[in-house]
């Protein structure tokens, strides 16, 4: 990726924290956060499950607001949803009573295009993702990983300048997830989008990312920031290669301590250890 | 799609015919065999040959028109203001705590309950009848709606949020549509209960349609044209519920979403 100097879309957090209040109950879901993402890179944000790293997502989405800091793309302090920010989720968030194109194309209808250019624009998404020939099918005709193609190719076909990616392969077999991954990097590499990609599992986050942000347990705060200097473009291979290994074997440390720490099982620990 | 619904309707109908056909004959073997013969328990010949005199009188073909354009003005604008309203209770809190708390404080009410006071403020005539036919409506309808609407993951409207829907045509794009499966069901509920108080009105007072002839038949003892009513009744209920069961089968999508027995 070509380094972009204008960092007119970077996303910044300062002393970002968000406190949910519910049923008499005050649970601090971030707390004071600091990051920063660049225009056109692979971020991860990796944390044990139930950290707080998909409220970071969606605060980053404009869909919570955060409770105390702030969160900017660029100048602009982020207020609510937009469509410059494109979101894929774990759970299908695909519209069930819409095809795979009425799917993909439901942004450019929002933003007032006419249909037939609509679902050309849309066609060639559902190419990129392998899905030629499944337009008219609706999502519950499609299997685990091909609602997920569905997902990414509607977030793409609206062309926003982010993608935000909340554990989008979570719940896909490991032989389908590997292949959505490359998928993904591919994508990456050709559109030089911003993704934000939030994952609980480090070889996925090691696999695609630039940047790992390690969460602690929650309240979810910056552990460690870990770059992966792995060469690109990446294919299944490099797992097993050296460089890798060294990068796996930090992360799993630093992971393992916040899931211990949830844990809370000392016994356990010092045998392990 | 639609052939799939044309289909699904011919059959279930064809099936229900059958089981029909069954019982009368049954019912006339019966009668004919324990020689029981009472005006007061007529044989379903003697109530043919009372269902063929009313349609050649013109008596029944009335009734039914006037019992059914009763029934469908109210079930149309009953639906109709019941899916709004619904949607709208569904999604904005402001609405629900106010609108919707009303609607609450009503909805208990029977709507049967209502007719005496229907009759004093509006009269005998059509209005009244459709104006307790929408009140019987609406409520079905309105709780499965805004029922439907509040179970919206929120995921799927950050989503349609994120491809640039804005909050009002999300209820109509994404709210509504996701509904959908809900809305049927009310409206199924409320096509029942249409037929329930369209009875009740037309019994309190009414100048025609089969609950004034079922009533005035009462009056003089008529059992074979009282159960000639009950029996077109019960017909057009059951189509209209065969349909609503068929249309609900015809969405493409439901099928994870809403399963029923019905499945073929």
């Amino acid at each position: 990726m070509l380094p972009n100097n204008k960092s007119a879309k970077t996303i910044r957090a300062k002393g970002l924290s968000v406190t949910y209040v519910g049923a008499g109950r005050i649970v601090p879901a971030v707390s004071g956060l600091n990051f920063e993402i660049k225009e056109g890179e692979l971020a991860c944000f990796l944390g044990t499950t139930g950290c707080g790293k998909s409220t970071i997502l969606n605060v980053i989405g404009g869909f919570i607001q955060p409770t105390k800091g702030d969160i900017f793309v660029g100048a602009d302090p982020i207020r609510g949803p937009s469509s410059e920010r494109g979101c894929v989720f774990q759970q299908s968030s695909l519209f069930s009573w819409k095809t795979v194109r009425g799917n993909v194309e439901f942004g450019l209808k929002m933003k007032g295009m006419n249909r037939g250019k609509r679902g050309e624009i849309a066609d060639q998404y559902i190419r990129l993702v392998g899905l030629a020939g499944f337009e008219k099918n609706y999502p519950n005709e499609l299997s685990g990983g091909m609602q997920q193609r569905v997902e990414l190719a509607r977030a793409l076909a609206n062309e926003p300048s982010i993608i935000l990616m909340d554990e989008p392969f979570g719940s896909l077999d490991a032989q389908t997830r590997s292949m959505m991954q490359e998928l993904l990097l591919s994508i990456w590499q050709r559109f030089g989008k911003t993704i934000v990609f939030v994952t609980h599992d480090v070889d996925e986050a090691i696999f695609l990312a630039d940047r790992i942000f390690v969460l602690t347990a929650r309240p979810a705060t910056l552990k460690q920031e870990v770059a992966v200097s792995l060469p690109r473009p990446r294919t299944y291979e490099i797992t097993t290669s050296e460089k890798y290994i060294e990068i796996k074997r930090r992360v799993l440390t630093l992971i393992r301590e916040e899931t211990l720490k949830v844990l809370g099982a000392p016994e356990t620990a010092t045998r392990d250890n | 799609m639609k052939q799939k619904f044309v289909k699904r309707v011919c059959r279930d109908l064809g099936r229900m015919s059958l089981v029909l056909i069954v019982f009368l004959v049954l019912w006339q073997i019966i009668i004919t065999v324990w020689h029981i013969s009472s005006p007061f328990a007529p044989s379903p010949l003697e109530i043919g040959a009372a269902l063929s005199s009313s349609i050649k009188t013109g008596e029944l073909t009335s009734d039914v028109l006037v019992s059914l354009q009763r029934a469908l003005t109210g079930f149309v604008s009953g639906s109709l203001i019941g899916i709004l309203v619904g949607i709208l209770t569904g999604r904005v809190k402001l609405i629900d705590h106010t609108i919707g708390q009303l609607i609450r404080l009503f909805r208990p009410v029977p709507s049967i309950a209502l007719v005496p006071l229907v009759i004093v403020w509006l009269g005998l005539g059509e209005i009244g009848k459709y104006a307790l036919i929408f009140w019987g409506v609406f409520f079905p309808v309105w709780i499965n709606a805004h029922l439907g609407a509040a179970q919206l993951d929120k995921r799927i409207m950050w989503a349609a949020q994120s491809l640039g829907v804005t909050r009002w045509r999300g209820l109509y794009e994404i709210v509504l549509p996701s509904a959908l499966p809900f809305v049927i069901a009310g409206m199924r509920t409320g096509m029942a209960v249409a037929f329930v108080v369209l009875v009740a009105a037309e019994m309190a007072g009414a100048f025609g349609g089969l609950g004034y002839r079922i009533y005035i038949s009462h009056q003089v003892f008529r059992v074979d044209k009282m159960i000639c009513g009950i029996f077109i009744l019960g017909v057009l209920g059951a189509i209209s519920d065969v349909v609503f069961a068929a249309a609900v089968d015809a969405i493409p999508w439901r099928r994870g979403i809403l399963e029923d027995s019905h499945a073929p």
